[in-house]
């Protein structure tokens, strides 16, 4: 065998036992847990990881690995037999035990010389125990095997040869030879061995060295004997069906009554006993029987086994990491792309050699396609799960809890999330500080944790989903929270912020103070998370990846971090802009939305909040950035009439609003007694500064707004021009251009031109939006404003729209899939009801008026369709526009203008609004859809009991008529306190508890953290209705037991969840 | 290296020569990537004043510098002769903006002398000698040094 062929098993070896290795921590934590209730299946499965670890580390002459694999096996196999029950205190020795492998197995070259004399002791110890009782073969003894003609053959346990016995397996002595057996026949040693392991075990392999010859022998060396001892099932006659090699080369033994094992009969029989000494494994373990045998007189060659040995460390720089496995379809997929471009340039080199327009444009698709493809295939070779990441959390929370005295558990979700190699790697570290730091500082003592009234264990949950084409990781706990005073006195001490600023900030802008750098909270160094990382190198490592974290926390209920991570870091998707005749990149990750505000609305939707340009955004002050400015350009804007660009005078996006403002205008004291003035500081020189002739008033320039995020902060960076989207190639920027922060590199555009990317966190410092931005300052400066006016309602989010020309309707958001316009010829009229096509079936539609006595339809050329599913089928309203997205929090009438398929009114932009109520609408349309929704129960009395608890009269109302539709009996409650009170009355009669979240008194979560509390209401299902149900809303829920989300007024989803949750009763 | 490659070759050293602003200044020809005409660049804001942008150079971002403004001397006027020089300096490519490109003149390295005070108007402190020809003087530029980053 050569050095490179040595290489090339060792690498195999090293990659197989570490991917055995990793899964091997949780199994140890799954037996743990088991205790008693031992798991038969699993302990197999980390019993044979062990055992294949050991026997290939035998035969590569990998004596402490063997040795350790060795006695956790033994351990092992007494768990199995229940010799043994598994406690901490064991597992916490096979863990440890497993550590050091994994750190013997990445350092292979020097395994042999690292002394494990301490984990052996500590493992045989545990084996021992149990061992005493018993007249059992000692762990070590070990037999020696010779051939029948006296060759030497090998070493091997006796008690694994005497186990494999027991079960009735027969025992061969093999020789196998590498080279006639193996090589010739187009095998594979690993795949050689990998075959036999599924027919049996083998107890013991090494290479005849001594068998190759040495040089001074004529010839080259035609043989390499893999001598190695099987067990296995199979009987002498079928045994060479699976082997394949020459049969006088099995020879069958089996165990004689003195436990030394002899060939079976009319072969010459031999002292099993005789072999060479350096065979047998020495460990300093006092009371083990070591059967070292007189030296063989044989010419023993020297020193077999100790070549075999130095030849290992001889095969130099291993390295792990830079392999990687791939499926084998996918490699064969990315054969055939490659074998299609090829194909492909030939096509387009003979289309344009010929001058034939047409063949190259096809060419050319083709191309596209297949670079699409190619470009996606070989994304997925670099995919991991970030499963490899979440499964060492359990090991470390385990371990951290044990040390610091807390119980917690941890719950991982999302585990098959795929992001690219690079990343995971990456993410280990900033994420198990994250892990850390949650049992660390978030989850408190277990007795403080009663105390506060919670569970004495703390819960972490860490989740990986996707959105919006990144991969989301959050990680939550129920422990102490985050105190912003704390932080923000902390921050002012060191000096990184002034008292002023301090006093300025919000609770989430003072709990994000700990991203800042310089920043760290613990109050002492602990050797657990302390160890001089903070959470802002958390924080640069994530941005470094392109990732963005977000940090949310409720004094003594919890803490969430949400990371936002792209799936790759080598192509990014990214918005092109363009601003002062140059084109930039935004990559997606930091993407919101896009917005346009025509020239005529400039003037009404920016305003001032001190002396920053605001637009207000579905009721949010989002702060505005000029690019141009920011960088040090020329401001320009793109004049649609002319096509080109033009250069803009205006100081301050203001002078576009014409001086009637409002915001400034004494007439409309309204609009003034909004902002008070002490929480705006506004510009009282501003108003006056300005005249009427003051340059302005370019009737053509709209602004172009990309709404971009960096964790806490949002704000609307304007700009001339927005482009495409495109996928990018980063590219690194040279180091001249360091000093520039305001960019993240440079990419290539289709054009072969260059285009910077922008970093729009540092863009936002630079902009003076300081880390801790003036973006959640100003929305709370927005709802304060607001809620002066508006009585602290529900918000809810309309899609608004129109029937008939003069009327006005609205549906909840979220209850719309989708908005497609279509023209009046689309729609067909089939049996007496209309359709349209519509992804390759048929839609129903329907208009308001076919229901409610509402104005027909307006006749008009272009139509809306809005889509809904209802009764898990889609069906489109037919609307007219123009259609918009609100947010209202004003009161619901339920009562003037309800009526069948109308829910009731709701004043929206100056026009009473209809709501409409699309389930209702369906339901009168289409009766048979809903036989599923028939009433549970007719008996009043047997009928399931909810208690409801909602504050809203309207939303009380709707769901308690539906839910009472069904046939449950409602119990309503106006606040989670009255609830909460109804509950312990009533305790034996309710079924099932829905909650609204936002409630005066006591919220939806105290209320459920109140029942949770409670032994009596343990099992009791609690579902929790929001207008809006975002997922820190949704993790928030589950940590404190909220069974289920469901949306306000989706009526259907809501009546499966109650009917599921009740059902299961 | 200059000095290596000199050796090679009978201290023979071939110099590529161009102007900066009045001076005549040579590299060692082998350390001159490409030399390419001014093509589309990407202005890059907020840069240093001597960065005028950035461009693709097949496939890498190059950074382009005015060697003029670089040196301390004023900008390099944009005409027909204008060339860049690009340079492979800690593995990136980096262009050199020059006013005009002169010959490849071939030099004996041991004729190397330490450099003036100036060279028209350019500091001596840019250079790593001069080497004195029948009517000029070439002034040996010191890219490492020039290309250092200030902090």
């Amino acid at each position: 065998m050569s050095i490179e062929n040595d290489d090339e098993t060792i690498q195999l070896f090293i990659q197989e036992s570490l991917e055995h290795l990793a899964d091997i921590e949780n199994d140890f934590l799954a037996i743990e847990e088991a205790g008693a209730n031992i798991d038969k299946e699993l302990i197999n499965k980390v019993y044979r990881t062990a055992h294949c670890i050991k026997g290939g580390s035998g035969f590569m002459g990998l004596v402490n690995i063997k040795n350790l694999t060795h006695e956790m096996e033994n351990i092992l196999g007494q768990f199995r037999s229940s010799e043994l029950i598994p406690n901490p205190e064991s597992i916490n020795i096979l863990l440890i035990a497993a550590d050091t492998l994994r750190d013997l197995i990445n350092n292979i070259n020097t395994s042999n010389e690292v002394d494990i004399s301490e984990h052996i002791e500590a493992l045989s110890a545990i084996s021992k125990a149990s061992l005493l009782e018993e007249e059992k073969t000692p762990a070590f003894e070990m037999i020696d095997i010779t051939f029948p003609d006296g060759k030497p053959g090998l070493t091997v346990a006796a008690d694994e040869i005497s186990s494999s016995w027991k079960e009735g397996k027969y025992i061969y002595l093999l020789e196998i030879d590498l080279i006639q057996d193996v090589h010739l026949k187009d095998k594979t040693l690993q795949g050689f061995l990998d075959e036999i392991q599924d027919c049996g075990a083998i107890l013991g392999c090494r290479i005849a060295v001594d068998a190759v010859g040495t040089l001074d022998q004529e010839g080259l060396p035609d043989q390499l004997p893999l001598i190695a001892l099987f067990a296995t099932v199979l009987r002498p006659n079928d045994i060479n069906a699976l082997l394949e090699i020459n049969e006088q080369s099995i020879y069958d033994y089996e165990l004689a009554e003195d436990m030394s094992l002899k060939p079976v009969v009319q072969k010459p029989v031999e002292d099993a006993l005789d072999s060479d000494a350096k065979e047998t494994m020495t460990v300093e373990e006092n009371d083990f029987i070591n059967e070292t045998p007189e030296p063989s007189p044989a010419p023993a060659e020297p020193s077999c086994q100790t070549a075999e040995i130095q030849k290992v460390p001889a095969a130099k720089s291993v390295e792990v990491e830079s392999s990687l496995r791939v499926n084998i379809s996918l490699l064969d997929s990315l054969m055939t792309l490659a074998g299609e471009l090829v194909l492909c340039r030939n096509q387009l080199i003979q289309s344009i050699n010929s001058n034939e327009h047409h063949t190259a444009e096809l060419a050319v698709q083709r191309i596209d396609l297949i670079t699409s493809e190619l470009q996606e295939a070989i994304m997925l070779t670099r995919m991991q799960s970030i499963g490899n990441v979440f499964n060492k959390f359990p090991r470390v929370v385990r371990d951290l809890a044990r040390n610091l005295g807390k119980q917690v558990e941890l719950s991982l979700e999302g585990k098959e999330v795929e992001l690219d190699k690079t990343i995971i790697e990456a993410i280990g570290d900033p994420l198990t500080h994250l892990v850390r730091n949650a049992v660390d500082h978030g989850i408190e003592m277990p007795d403080d944790r009663q105390k506060a009234g919670k569970d004495t264990s703390g819960r972490i949950f860490l989740k990986a989903y996707h959105e919006a084409g990144q991969v989301n990781v959050a990680i939550s706990d129920d422990g102490k929270g985050l105190d912003g005073e704390k932080l923000a006195a902390a921050a002012v001490a060191k000096g990184l912020i002034t008292g002023d600023q301090a006093r300025m900030m919000s609770e989430k802008e003072k709990i994000n103070l700990i991203f800042m750098p310089g920043f760290s909270t613990a109050e002492k160094v602990t050797d657990v998370s302390g160890r001089g990382v903070g959470m802002d190198v958390v924080k640069t490592n994530l941005d470094k990846l392109g990732g963005v974290v977000e940090i949310d926390s409720e004094l003594g209920k919890g803490t969430t971090i949400r990371i936002k991570l792209p799936l790759t870091l080598a192509i990014i998707p990214s918005q092109i802009i363009a601003t002062g005749g140059e084109r930039y990149a935004i990559p997606q990750v930091n993407l919101e939305e896009l917005l346009r505000i025509p020239a005529g609305q400039v003037k009404d939707k920016v305003e001032i909040v001190g002396d920053a340009e605001v637009v207000r955004l579905r009721g949010n002050l989002l702060p505005l950035v000029h690019l141009a400015d920011v960088i040090g350009v020329e401001r320009t804007y793109f004049d649609p009439d002319t096509q080109e660009l033009k250069s803009d005078r205006r100081d301050s996006i203001a002078d576009r609003r014409s001086n009637k403002n409002p915001l400034f205008d004494e007439d409309q004291p309204t609009t003034k007694a909004r902002w008070s003035e002490a929480e705006i500081p506004l510009k009282a020189g501003q108003h006056q500064a300005r005249s009427p002739q003051d340059r302005r008033y370019h009737a053509a320039s709209a602004l172009n707004i990309v709404v971009v995020t960096t964790g806490a902060m949002k704000y609307g960076l304007v700009v001339d021009r927005l482009n495409d989207s495109e996928e990018i190639v980063v590219k690194p920027l040279g180091r001249h251009l360091k000093q520039c922060k305001g960019y993240a590199g440079a990419t290539i555009m289709g054009d072969g031109r260059v285009a910077l990317i922008l970093d729009v966190g540092n863009i936002a410092r630079m902009a003076g939006l300081i880390s801790l931005d003036g973006t959640d300052r100003a929305a709370e400066v927005a709802k304060e404003t607001d809620d002066t006016i508006r009585a602290n309602k529900d918000k809810q989010s309309l899609l608004v729209f129109r029937s008939a020309k003069d009327e006005q309707f609205a549906v909840p958001l979220h209850q719309v899939e989708r908005v497609e316009k279509i023209k009046k010829t689309d729609i067909e009229e089939v049996g007496g009801k209309r359709v349209m096509q519509y992804r390759g079936g048929s839609l129903p539609l329907f208009a308001i008026a076919e229901v409610a006595q509402v104005k027909p339809l307006a006749d008009e050329e272009n139509f809306l369709v809005i889509v809904f599913t209802i009764a898990n089928r889609e069906v489109g309203l037919l609307a007219t526009g123009p259609v918009d997205a609100t947010e209202i929090s004003a009161e619901v009438d339920d009562s003037t203008l309800k009526q069948p398929g109308i829910l009731g009114s709701v004043i929206i932009g100056a026009h009473t609004t209809l709501l409409v109520d699309i389930f209702g609408l369906v339901q009168a349309l289409n009766t048979e859809w809903f036989s599923g929704f028939k009433p549970v129960a007719t008996l009043e009395s047997k009928a399931p009991t909810i208690l409801y608890a909602e504050d809203s009269n309207f939303f009380r109302n709707q769901v308690k008529d539906f839910i009472e539709d069904i046939g449950y009996n409602v119990i309503e409650a106006e606040d989670g306190m009255i609830a909460w009170n109804l509950l312990q009355e009533h305790a034996e009669k309710i079924d099932l508890v829905i909650t609204d979240i936002e409630m005066p008194n006591l919220d939806g979560y105290d209320l459920t953290t109140k029942i949770r509390h409670d032994k009596r209401f343990a099992g009791l299902p609690i579902i929790a209705v929001t207008s809006m149900a975002g997922d820190e809303e949704i993790a928030k829920g589950k940590v404190v037991g909220i069974n289920e989300y469901q949306i306000k007024l989706d009526r259907e989803k809501l009546i499966d969840s109650i009917h599921h949750y009740l059902q299961r009763k | 290296m200059t000095e290596t490659s000199a050796t090679k070759n009978n201290n023979q050293l071939d110099l590529a020569t161009f102007y900066v602003g009045n001076a005549l200044c040579g590299m060692d020809i082998l350390k001159i990537q490409e030399i390419n005409k001014l093509i589309e660049m990407t202005k890059v804001p907020q840069a240093p004043e001597y960065v005028l942008g950035i461009l693709n150079l097949r496939g890498q971002i190059a950074t382009i510098i005015d060697l003029g403004i670089k040196i301390d001397l004023s900008g390099t006027e944009l005409n027909a002769n204008t060339r860049n020089i690009i340079v492979n300096s800690k593995g990136e490519s980096i262009g050199l903006l020059v006013e005009r490109i002169g010959d490849v003149v071939r030099v004996n390295s041991a004729n190397l002398e330490p450099p003036p005070a100036n060279i028209g108007r350019v500091h001596g402190k840019f250079f790593k000698g001069v080497f004195k020809t029948q009517n000029r003087l070439i002034g040996i530029l010191d890219i490492e040094k020039i290309l250092e980053e200030e902090i």
